[in-house]
């Protein structure tokens, strides 16, 4: 395997051999992917092999918030969106599925959320599992989901950067 | 008024070319045009807009998760051996 080399999606990249298993994974990718980025609605990284994707990785923000109820019930309920960051879409090649090269790109999603995270507020990192596998696969990695949806799972930020900090010095 | 209802009008002027194609391919879809311009632009606005970034719950669950997050922060195992894997060098 020749080296690795994560990017942010360019106009340049060619992304039409990308294959990781699952047409909707691929689709948004090759069709929607940079058109989101563009309207600075979602930030997609590449994992390059020379000029091949081998993984990528959307991030956005987004909210967990409570339902809107009429004012007169709403009295005393907290009622403040928790502001996340979120992982849309985490996929990688099927060339590259057995190297944790989608564990290893999860840690540069997570580092980046953690970095955004001293700029601007947000409390939450939140996963979004496309299917049970995907959901077993961020449960590995100290995920918890949220309640009543096995597929959406997340993590304090401030507990993110507490591994973080003792992933690297440890 | 239920929100499925159809009470909301999108007034669009196309081509002769753009009314002809759409008009093919809704045929060869096997929709009307008006489900096939419905079903294509309400794809393109979700996969653009990413429809599952805010993430709504009842005010009892949201109340139960919100708490829940005041516990102290902590380092969790799995997350810290992940952050141990080889980085992926960014250009």
């Amino acid at each position: 395997m020749s080296e690795l080399r994560l990017v942010q999606l360019t106009a340049d990249h060619d992304l039409s051999g990308v294959d990781c298993g699952n047409d909707e994974l691929d689709v948004w990718l090759r069709d929607h992917a940079l058109a989101s980025q563009r309207a600075d609605l979602a930030r997609t990284y590449l994992v390059l092999e020379e000029e091949a994707v081998a993984a990528y990785v959307s991030l956005t923000t987004g909210s967990v918030r409570p339902e809107t109820v009429p004012k007169r019930y709403a009295r005393g309920l907290p009622r403040y969106p928790i502001p996340t960051i979120l992982i849309a879409r985490l996929a990688v090649d099927r060339r590259h599925q057995r190297n944790r090269l989608g564990s290893r790109l999860l840690a540069e999603a997570l580092r980046r959320a953690a970095q955004t995270s001293d700029v601007t507020a947000a409390r939450l990192v939140v996963v979004d599992a496309i299917d049970d596998d995907a959901a077993e696969f961020y449960r590995r990695w100290g995920f918890i989901a949220v309640p009543e949806n096995p597929h959406r799972l997340f993590r304090k930020i401030r507990d993110v950067r507490q591994s973080l900090n003792q992933g690297e010095n440890g | 008024m239920s929100p499925t209802t159809r009470s909301q009008r999108i007034d669009v002027r196309v081509t002769d070319e753009q009314n002809a194609i759409i008009r093919e391919a809704a045929a060869a879809a096997g929709q009307t045009v008006t489900a096939f311009l419905l079903s294509a632009a309400e794809e393109r606005a979700r996969n653009l807009l990413d429809e599952h970034r805010h993430l709504v719950m009842t005010h009892a669950t949201f109340a139960r998760f919100a708490a829940a997050l005041e516990d102290p922060a902590e380092a969790v195992p799995a997350m810290t051996e992940l952050f141990e894997l080889p980085r992926i060098p960014a250009e």
